[in-house]
């Protein structure tokens, strides 16, 4: 067969079928396609903030503090005069820098964690998931307000208090995966020629458990940055002047009645980029799912 | 097969899982933190105040020693003492959890209610206008920060449209009633104050809205979902291969099948309007454990912040394993 | 002489709309079941049985669609009735099992609630009497199933496979049905089970008077039960007649094709295969569906659909070759 005029093997077929058919499944939701696009949006906004973003966003300037959106304000100004527009902008740099080492660290963590504790089974198994229990007993917010509290609000903290928080899902993933494989016939094949447990994990059972990990991980994009804006918005998380959307939200509470929009903005700015993750999260658990691919 | 065993169980696990909580808050509340008296005081705080607070507050004894004073403490009930309030902590709970529970149930109903309808309805009623409807309110459910939704609605509907009350659980002038259960609702209406009955109703919708509008959408979600896939299997076939009315169908065959995932769910969305209790009593200056546990890590008051967590995580664990249980008595096949 | 036939399935067509297109599943069934018949529908996977089986129940769902045809039940066309009038034929005069028994059945419901729930639609009986509960008993005990208050209370996942199967046979006979439809319903079984459940089927279907529409794929089965037989390939019947003539006197080349690749005690010659693949029923074959894989195609093949002609006594067969031959005399 070809494609695009190169010829490529038939046994490639059933793959590229399937490929066909995703991205058929794609186009098809309209809710996904929304989602791609948010996403995609913040990304580029993320990376192109300090060239697009027409004041600096933490320089104050009180002649200017607390107007209403304006041509020259998009956004309006805070009671330290700061544009919010920047600060909006600035601040989905922090979310995704937030999102990504997050997602890095609890699911490289979590992972390793349950693969351990999935192939060595028996008082491994035992000890590290009655740990995962213990974590798990709290319920998200409370934990990381805990985390972040005690060791001092900053945004490497928050990042490091979610991560504690969430390792703990992708452990259970990864640890029902490794179980799976663990009782397939070519890892005994392995341990027959003498392979050792180090290199059966990491060359065999961690390859297989990377996928239904980072589905998970981009299924739980929206949360980390609700989790995180929560945070902000205790004060437990990034401090002033930091452009973090939650603390902004929070900023803008004493003066929510005449001047809305310090703490709509921000709060737009969550909302939609949680909308975009949650949309393309859905949609790609939609296509995974085998009964639902027709 | 059986029921009871798998309570059993499922309680000593608990047990185990709440000694590790103890651990884990203890560790957090003593172990991470460099200088907990030093934050308190503040930095310039002349080494002997500091070396005395110590002392005071037992920090200059070994971590072991304070360790199991602690557990001794919490098994007898000692919480240990606010630095704030300067009252036990044990007394702080007991005076502020009764708002957050009454939050909370009153969220709970509103959104199993809201979110189970809305589920079903968007699964029989599949790609028609409800379905639509239903899932555009669901994604945005799941989307928007608790936070966020809380002061919108109290912008609009407090401040600018003036329905609703403000912040708070009662209007200010009005005396509250008398505390039996710690519940406005409950209490009004054991006392016979009809005033502060309605007042208290009108003060929990917002809150409670907001506080379950996540929990609505994930319910509907879960609902709908579950719904749908068990509306394709060869049961649902062979019942209506019966004659059985779609109705009936529905009602007596999928429902409960659908319901499955639907309790997991309720179970895990009260874990999460435990942690949105944190957040939507601060906006609406509820007085309730969430916003104690919030002030009580903004100054560093350790005692309170060990105790309140506790007590949420044991809660939280409570609920859970309740969830369990009905998971295991509507589905036969769980009882392993 | 058509009124003494139970069920007449004429011209039906039947599509499903999936993300490659319009699945033509059905394009233009047409057989008959008379009375007290033990009829076989035999063909291969994704030949359209199934789909036939559910039409006639009216349980096709979306994305399928019932197009054309008319199925007769008894004198009525159950394709012009009312769901609620159809609710009572699928309650009161046609029993359906399927393939796989402890699917079939509800998780969370003990089997004793979902077969009194069925007598108490055929019956009109209340679903917590005791006449329900005897009615029950009796058709547990007619099935051979041993202890059937203790099964009762049973749930489904604690049976075995034949048991299950049991069950459901029973359930479609609560309501003493005119037909009963049988989906494949060994092929998830045992080979010890699955005689058994055979026999009992014949066994209660001549002691109920019941028609029986039985859909497989294995041939010895349908040699051993069927009266008659229906050949059915890529959404078309291709020849029917009593299994005697079909097992004799084949002459389809499709039937002879599958009937030469059943293996034989002594055999020594290589089986023979039937070349080609089943097509893709999106884009199926112009004229008779069969002709790509024939060995005895001609033009007219793949340009007209061949029309169903009688070439002997109660055997049909839809291939040009007897057309033709028909035409010409």
């Amino acid at each position: 067969m070809r494609i695009l005029g190169i010829p490529v093997p038939e046994s490639y077929k059933p793959m590229i079928e399937d490929l066909k058919h995703t991205m058929y499944l794609w186009r098809k939701s309209r809710l996904t396609m929304v989602g791609t696009i948010i996403v995609l949006a913040f990304l580029m906004v993320a990376i192109v903030a300090p060239f697009v973003a027409p004041y600096d966003p933490i320089e104050q300037n009180l002649k200017e503090k607390l107007l209403p959106p304006s041509r020259e304000h998009l956004f309006g100004t805070d009671q330290f005069g700061r544009d919010i527009f920047s600060r909006v902008l600035y601040g989905s740099r922090i979310a995704l820098w937030i999102i990504l080492l997050v997602s890095l660290i609890s699911g490289g963590v979590g992972t390793m964690i349950g693969v351990f504790s999935g192939y060595f089974g028996g008082i491994v198994d035992e000890i590290l998931m009655r740990i995962t229990d213990m974590f798990l007993a709290f319920p998200g917010l409370v934990l990381a307000m805990a985390f972040a509290a005690a060791m001092g609000p900053s945004l490497t903290n928050t990042i490091i208090a979610i991560s504690l928080v969430y390792w703990t899902r992708y452990a259970r993933l990864a640890r029902a995966e490794a179980m799976r494989v663990k009782n397939m016939e070519y890892i005994e094949a392995e341990k027959a020629i003498g392979a050792s447990h180090l290199r059966i994990i990491f060359l065999h059972v961690l390859p297989m458990c990377i996928s239904p990990v980072l589905v998970q991980l981009t299924l739980r994009m929206g949360t980390i940055i609700l989790t995180a804006a929560g945070l902000g918005f205790l004060g437990l998380g990034a401090q002033p002047p930091t452009p973090e959307w939650g603390a902004m939200v929070s900023d803008g509470r004493n003066y929510l009645v005449d001047q809305w929009w310090i703490s709509t903005f921000p709060g737009l700015a969550i909302a939609i980029v949680v909308l975009g993750f949650n949309l393309l999260g859905d949609g790609i658990r939609d296509m995974l799912d085998p009964r639902l691919r027709r | 097969m059986n029921l009871l065993n798998f309570i059993v169980r499922r309680l000593l696990l608990m047990v185990l899982v709440l000694f590790g909580v103890l651990c884990i808050v203890f560790i957090i509340a003593n172990v991470i933190p460099a200088d907990p008296i030093g934050a308190l005081l503040g930095g310039n705080a002349p080494p002997e105040v500091v070396d005395e607070y110590k002392k005071k507050l037992g920090l200059d004894k070994p971590l072991a020693e304070r360790f199991v004073s602690y557990l001794l403490g919490v098994l007898r009930g000692d919480l240990g003492v606010s630095f704030r309030t300067n009252r036990p902590v044990l007394e702080d709970i007991k005076k502020f959890f009764p708002a957050t529970m009454e939050l909370a149930i009153a969220a709970t109903i509103l959104s199993v209610i809201l979110g189970i309808w809305l589920g079903v309805a968007s699964a029989v009623n599949r790609n028609k206008g409800i379905d639509h409807f239903a899932r555009v309110f669901s994604i945005l459910g799941v989307s928007m920060p608790v936070f966020w939704t809380g002061l919108l609605l109290l912008l609009i509907f407090y401040y600018k449209l003036d329905i609703l009350p403000g912040p708070g659980r009662l209007d200010i002038f009005l005396t509250p009633p008398k505390r039996i259960t710690g519940s406005i609702v409950i209490d009004s209406l054991l006392t016979g104050n009809w005033e502060a009955l309605k007042n208290g109703l009108l003060h929990l919708i917002m809150p409670a809205f907001v506080l379950g509008y996540s929990a609505t959408a994930s319910i509907a979600r879960i609902t709908r979902a579950s719904m749908l896939d068990v509306l394709r299997q060869e049961y649902i076939t062979t019942a209506r291969s019966k004659g059985l009315e779609e109705r009936k169908v529905v009602r007596n065959h999928a429902l409960r099948n659908a319901l499955i995932p639907t309790v997991t769910i309720i179970g895990l969305t009260f874990g999460s309007l435990l942690e949105g209790a944190v957040l939507t009593e601060t906006v609406f200056s509820w007085p309730g454990l969430g916003r104690y546990i919030t002030n009580g890590y903004l100054v560093l008051d350790y005692p309170a912040v060990m105790g309140g967590t506790l007590y949420i995580a044991f809660i939280y664990s409570l609920v859970n394993l309740i969830v369990d249980i009905i998971y295991a008595f509507l589905d036969p096949r769980m009882r392993v | 002489m058509e009124d003494s036939k139970l069920l007449s399935v004429r011209n039906l067509r039947v599509i499903f709309r999936t993300y490659r297109g319009i699945v033509k599943a059905l394009n233009g069934v047409n057989f008959e079941i008379g009375r007290e018949e033990f009829v076989g529908i035999v063909g291969e996977t994704g030949c359209g049985k199934s789909v036939t089986a559910l039409s006639i129940m009216r349980l096709i769902q979306q994305p399928g669609e019932i197009i054309d045809g008319e199925i007769i039940f008894d004198g009525t066309d159950l394709l012009k009735l009312s769901e609620d009038e159809m609710r009572k034929v699928r309650g009161k005069e046609i029993a359906m099992i399927f393939q796989e028994p402890k699917v079939s059945l509800n998780p969370v419901l003990k089997v004793g609630t979902q077969l009194k729930e069925a007598v108490s639609i055929a019956d009109g009986i209340p679903q917590k009497s005791r006449e329900a509960e005897e009615k029950v008993m009796d058709i547990l005990d007619a099935v051979g199933l041993p202890d059937p208050k203790g099964l009762m209370n049973k749930y489904p996942h604690e049976l075995s496979g034949g048991m299950a199967q049991r069950v459901m046979i029973a359930m479609g006979l609560l309501k003493k049905p005119k037909l009963l439809i049988a989906d494949e319903p060994t092929s998830a079984l045992d080979v010890t089970i699955q005689a058994q459940i055979l026999n009992l089927i014949k066994d209660l279907v001549s002691k109920f008077r019941t028609s029986v529409l039985f859909i497989t794929h294995d041939l010895g089965v349908v040699a051993e039960y069927s009266d008659r037989v229906v050949i059915m390939y890529a959404g078309n019947v291709v020849e029917i007649g009593d299994v005697y003539t079909i097992f004799r006197n084949p002459v389809h080349p499709y039937t002879k094709g599958l009937l030469n690749a059943v293996p034989r005690i002594g055999q020594r010659e290589p089986l023979e295969t039937i070349p080609g693949i089943v097509p893709d029923l999106v884009h199926p074959p112009s004229g008779c569906r069969f002709h790509p894989r024939c060995s005895k195609a001609m033009e007219v093949c793949s340009k007209e659909f061949p029309e169903m002609v009688e070439v002997e006594k109660d055997h049909f067969v839809a291939c040009h070759l007897f057309t033709r031959g028909e035409k010409n005399g």
